[in-house]
């Protein structure tokens, strides 16, 4: 199976109109993703996101009624 | 858990922010492998929440919800046309899960059905080469089985891999490859 294919299978999860079958090989897929323990992990000796949560709760505050 | 609206005002916002956030980054960092694109997905995730909180009511675990959320995202993420080169590398990665996936799927679900179907539809001697191959039998001992020379069974094993290959395909033409793949698990031994 190419990327392309997979996008196809993304996007016809996404749209509701995959298969059962299909369904189940784009969400094995997606719970495959990071499984395997790499150099990936070094975001557990970056601190908490604590700017990341200050721009969100600003962003929000931005949208206010 | 009864179902309740998730958030009421902005402190239910800025609680549910600080709790979950460093969780939510963690799994899109890992799952895309990118972590400016991950702090930007989280991020979408949540103003999205804010913007239609008067219609989103929780049913179950909270972090479930924005599991699913994030899931959604991440998959629209893969799905957008253009992708960095570290992100595809990333997605190339996982190409083969996805075979391996269908290769269960293949075994374990309806297509054992189909499986059975497409054997019934061979000739006898097929069949039960098929079978006996199952069974882990070798070529040599099912020549001496069936009372045939061994270069015939090699034959119409070959012949009858060929078969059921084109009758999967011909149903399922959009996992060609992959039961390609299915088939060297399933047939070769």
């Amino acid at each position: 199976m190419d990327q392309n294919q997979l996008k196809k299978l993304i996007k016809k999860y996404q749209e509701g109109t995959a298969s059962a079958a299909e369904k189940f090989v784009v969400e094995y897929w997606y719970e495959s993703l990071g499984q395997q323990k790499n150099k990936d992990s070094e975001i557990d000796f970056i601190p908490d996101r604590e700017n990341l949560k200050q721009r969100i709760v600003w962003a929000a505050s931005e949208y206010n009624r | 858990m009864k179902p309740k609206l998730l958030i009421k005002d902005i402190s239910d916002f800025e609680m549910l922010v600080n709790t979950h956030t460093d969780k939510l980054t963690q799994t899109a960092f890992l799952k895309i492998g990118n972590l400016q694109d991950a702090e930007d997905l989280v991020q979408d995730l949540f103003i999205n929440l804010w913007i239609k909180r008067d219609s989103i009511v929780v049913h179950g675990p909270v972090y479930n919800y924005l599991y699913v959320s994030l899931r959604n995202k991440i998959m629209n993420y893969f799905a957008k046309a253009k992708l960095r080169q570290d992100v595809k590398n990333k997605l190339a990665a996982n190409l083969e899960v996805v075979d391996l996936s269908l290769v269960n799927l293949l075994i374990e679900k309806d297509l054992n059905t189909l499986f059975s179907e497409i054997l019934s539809e061979l000739p006898d001697h097929m069949q039960k080469i098929f079978k006996l191959r199952n069974e882990d039998f070798t070529l040599k001992e099912i020549a001496v089985a069936l009372g045939l020379a061994e270069q015939t069974v090699k034959g119409y094993s070959a012949e009858m891999h060929r078969r059921i290959k084109a009758m999967l395909i011909e149903r399922h033409p959009e996992f060609a490859r992959s039961l390609t793949v299915m088939l060297s698990f399933l047939l070769i031994k």
